[in-house]
């Protein structure tokens, strides 16, 4: 359910209304939860401003620990044994540095999968 | 156990040395263990997250055909529904659990949003559910500028009254969550 305050504010000629939703809110009480009930290792940053999604990523990647980095957007999901997959393509082929998954849209249908990455860096 | 307890065994788990944060740290595992099974019972966002791992874990080989996921594989691909599944066990594993004391994660998520939090936190979920296919990981989290709270102002011309406008806001605001 989502958390919703609505204030109404009535003018002589036209009706106006103020929501504020506290979605954030509950976003981060549930890593909090995570945090304490699992004592997963969670982090969160948050930049007061804006820098953009590559500069946000590639900020953050300095702070990475782990061997293998896995880059994810909020809106996709996860299917089982995924990352098992792709973790799997790193030990079975000696050469890979880099592994992407096949992109479905809710339907099944076939968004991306694979790419191209030259010597350069460019792709 | 309570999280505030876990949080204070934590504290201590740092001060200490080594092998007495390991030990510390398999009491928090086990604690946690029955914790979490409390909190199945009693809500459904731990379903989400605990759900395929718990029925795949303590499932039968022989029973696994009549699992609803293996009658109707393309169902579940398109609408997820194993929250509504029955749970069996719980334990966290891999990734799910926190990392060995004084060892780097084998995986780190990296995770940026910005302003989209419904989404972000299914996405969190969703990971969290099948992190236990990796030995250990860590979860970066970037709110790349997000705007908290989200506020929307809606103004009517001319005025539809309060009733109309009461009712309007939550399905107006479904859209843009």
């Amino acid at each position: 359910m989502l958390d919703i305050f609505i204030f109404f504010l009535t003018h002589s000629n036209f009706f106006c209304t103020l929501c504020t939703f506290s979605g954030g809110a509950k976003l981060f009480r549930f890593v909090d939860d995570l945090k304490s009930v699992l004592g997963a290792d969670v982090r969160l940053l948050r930049h007061p401003k804006s820098l953009g999604y590559l500069a946000a990523v590639t900020d953050a990647s300095k702070l990475a620990r782990g061997d293998f980095l896995l880059i994810l957007n909020n809106d996709l999901r996860l299917h089982r044994y995924c990352v098992a997959n792709l973790l799997a393509t790193f030990q079975t082929h000696a050469n890979v540095g880099l592994v992407a998954p096949r992109f479905q849209d809710e339907a099944g249908k076939l968004l991306e999968s694979g790419g191209l990455i030259f010597n350069d860096a460019k792709g | 156990m309570p999280p505030h307890v876990l949080s204070l065994w934590r504290k201590a788990l740092r001060t200490t040395g080594e092998n007495e944060g390991k030990a510390l740290d398999g009491a928090i595992q086990r604690n946690s263990r029955f914790y979490v099974r409390w909190l199945l019972n009693k809500s459904c966002k731990w379903r989400r997250i605990f759900g395929s791992n718990c029925s795949r874990s303590s499932t039968p080989k022989s029973k696994l055909s009549l699992h609803p996921s293996a009658l109707a594989p393309s169902l579940f691909h398109a609408y997820d529904l194993s929250p509504f599944l029955p749970l069996r066990c719980v334990v966290p594993s891999g990734g799910q659990a926190p990392t060995p004391y004084g060892v780097a994660p084998l995986v780190t998520y990296l995770l940026t949003f910005k302003d989209h939090y419904r989404e972000t936190e299914n996405c969190l979920a969703s990971l969290m559910r099948y992190a236990h296919e990796a030995s250990s990981a860590e979860f970066l989290l970037v709110d790349d500028g997000s705007t908290a709270p989200g506020m929307l102002l809606l103004e009517y011309k001319p005025s539809i009254g309060f009733l109309l406008a009461l009712y309007s806001c939550p399905l107006l605001l479904r859209s843009f969550l």
